[in-house]
């Protein structure tokens, strides 16, 4: 944990949940480890009903877990008092994916850009629209668009003004959840390096959550998979989105179609249907759709192992003892 | 190899505009396009763009207001369907041409079984054999659904997104479409699910032999699925030519700029070459080329626009400075 700015561990989150009519355990997150360096960026990638986005309110501390920790410079962040609290919410900064909904339509955009920094005591208002329009300047926009309202604006210039809030209060991290993925494609390149360019200025942390592999490639130092609630796999960033070990996430990387139309056939496309939280299968949680499952996927869980890309992956196909029991 | 066999789609100066007047703003302008028996093209381009209208178009399931400002020849299949009576245009609707959503929760009812819904579609095809119960199965098997009898009895929101959406590709195909839209059909999947859609679509196609238009954003989707490519901008086509020649060897800066922009999982450049701006909406697109606000090779003569130009076999882009990379190696 040394030096990480936000790092959790054992987190997990159990929601009850009535399903046809009987209480039941829906577990969103299961023990998750997470550890965050000051200047780098965490890539989180995951499907529907992986848990990223329940992870990413775990570490927003808008939720609290059922099992593990959350730490914030080295604090657990359940028993942080107060002030401890409200820096907190100053230093960790959300970018939701879709800005029509993030932005509150009634307010102008200045008074959305400050409302993180009311987390700062004694500020004049002079300083604060100052910030506001050096922020606004940040993101690519004009100071004086701080008095107009967010309807008046495109999909890409509001996801910059939800970029321009967050930085405001001069965070020490950001928590992006997929924030291009609503945007059209000449508008994500623009909003991927805006975001590049504030994290070398600020040396901001960066939470990167996303389904696809090409954007977290450009975006991420280190790469997590999660698969129904677990990480089944991590690594660095390049490993994870050019050689990686689980077969999970090799469906992701078939997956991520590239724009060539001479690209090779993937070795091991995905196939199956993403089982239900509610349901999930024994053993390997992502037996059921694996092309390369044999009897112990059925039956035993596997525990991470270290994978030949120096990272690690949770299939027992990379157990250094399966050579000797075969 | 075929000599010159009349298209099966041929979309002759469609322009739809709002409203009956031909002074009134038009989304979509002057598009040509044909597609041949078996081909599937990709009709690409960002939001407000005109590609769903254009795909609407060809339905002719445009609102009111849109219908009234159709003009130009849609000819499927030796006839113009922008003459055909309402009747008529039922009988082509989900027959001849079949269409799939981006939604498939939009495309289903909520308060009736999947198996209800698939036996609409089949019981206006008196031609095929079996009773209902036992074509509804096979049109679900043929989307490999697993146990189709069991889902028979499902409402839509006892189904996965992918599964859905797969019913909504079987009811689409009850009637043997002979062209096939697919508006966006992947958009709502999740990545490892359209990876599968994507080739149950390709497989299908392959037995029907039925052309396929295949609109989206989606530049990793068109490379896979699309043997032509037609890129739209501002309501116009910017650039049309075989999937091999818009990836290798785009003409059309637009193109190029979009291409360049992607990120890709075996790059890690520091920044991310971008265009500038973002696209027009309809009301405030530009004279001359619509592209060249955004274009970074604008020159005086773009404020013209710009006429379509060959610039390789059957590739034609409109632009006045197309880019000159390599053409006439292929």
């Amino acid at each position: 944990m040394s030096g990480a700015i936000l790092s959790a561990r054992g987190l997990g989150r159990v929601f009850k949940v009535k399903h046809n009519g009987r209480q039941q355990d829906l577990h969103a997150v299961t023990d998750v480890d997470i550890d965050l360096l000051p200047g780098r960026t965490l890539g989180i990638v995951g499907e529907s009903g992986c848990g990223k986005t329940t992870l990413n309110r775990l570490l927003l501390l808008l939720d609290s877990p059922t099992t593990g920790e959350v730490h914030f410079e080295g604090n657990a962040c359940a028993t942080l008092s107060p002030q401890a609290k409200r820096e907190f919410r100053r230093a960790v900064q959300p970018v939701f994916q879709n800005p029509f909904s993030s932005l509150d339509p009634r307010m102008r955009v200045g008074a959305i850009i400050a409302e993180p920094l009311s987390t700062i005591p004694g500020l004049t208002r002079k300083q604060v629209e100052d910030r506001v329009g050096e922020v606004l300047k940040a993101v690519g926009l004009r100071a004086e668009d701080a008095k107009r309202f967010p309807n008046e604006f495109s999909g890409g210039q509001r996801q910059r003004i939800a970029i321009a809030r967050a930085i405001a209060s001069r965070p020490r991290v950001l928590m992006l959840d997929e924030p291009v993925s609503s945007q059209d494609i000449s508008i994500r390149a623009q909003i991927l390096n805006i975001l590049k360019d504030l994290q070398d200025e600020y040396g901001l942390g960066c939470v990167f959550i996303s389904h696809d592999l090409a954007t977290v490639r450009f975006m991420a130092d280190d790469v997590i998979v999660m698969y129904l609630g677990r990480v089944i796999e991590r690594g660095s960033a390049e490993a994870i989105c050019t050689t990686p070990s689980h077969p999970y996430t090799r469906a992701l990387l078939a997956a991520a179609l590239p724009p060539d139309p001479d690209a090779p056939q993937p070795d091991l496309p995905p196939q199956g249907e993403i089982p239900s939280p509610l349901d999930p299968p024994p053993g390997c949680p992502y037996h059921t759709r694996c092309p390369l499952r044999f009897e112990r996927c059925d039956t035993v869980r596997p525990p991470m192992f270290h994978a030949p890309h120096g990272g690690m992956a949770a299939c027992h196909l990379l157990d250094p003892d399966l050579r000797n029991e075969h | 190899m075929k000599t010159m066999a009349p298209p099966l789609l041929d979309m002759r100066n469609v322009s739809v505009r709002l409203g009956g007047n031909a002074d009134s703003l038009p989304l979509i302008e002057n598009i040509s396009l044909a597609i041949a028996e078996g081909e599937t093209v990709g009709l690409v381009g960002e939001s407000g763009s005109g590609k769903t209208t254009l795909g609407m178009s060809l339905m002719r399931l445009l609102p009111p207001l849109l219908e009234k400002g159709l003009s130009g020849e849609i000819i499927y299949a030796g006839r113009d369907i922008t003459a055909l009576s309402p009747a008529e245009m039922t009988a082509v609707r989900g027959g001849e041409i079949s269409m799939i959503l981006q939604d498939p929760m939009a495309s289903l009812n909520p308060i009736f079984t999947i198996g209800n819904q698939l036996k609409e579609g089949l019981r206006l095809h008196a031609t095929a054999r079996g009773t209902l119960e036992e074509r509804a199965i096979a049109a679900l098997e043929s989307v490999r659904i697993p146990s189709p009898e069991a889902r028979l009895a499902n409402h839509p929101h006892q189904m996965s997104g992918g599964m859905r959406q797969r019913v909504v590709g079987a009811i689409s195909l009850t009637r043997a479409p002979r062209l096939l839209i697919a508006d966006e059909p992947t958009t709502s999947l999740d990545v490892t699910i359209q990876y599968q859609f994507l080739e149950l679509l390709k497989d299908l196609q392959r037995r029907l032999g039925m052309a396929m238009l295949f609109i989206t954003h989606d530049f990793g989707v068109v490379a896979k699925m699309c043997d032509r490519v037609v890129v739209m901008y501002a309501g116009q086509i910017v650039e049309e030519g075989p999937v091999r020649e818009i990836f290798h060897r785009p003409a059309h800066w637009y193109t190029r700029a979009l291409l360049d922009s992607i990120p890709t999982v075996d790059r890690t450049p520091r920044r991310l070459p971008t265009i500038p701006g973002s696209p027009p909406p309809v009301a405030a697109r530009p004279a001359g080329c619509r592209f060249h606000p955004r274009c970074a090779n604008a020159q005086a003569k773009c404020l013209e626009s710009p006429k379509v130009l060959d610039v390789g076999a059957g590739h034609t882009t409109r632009c006045w400075f197309p880019l000159q990379a390599q053409r006439g190696a292929a």
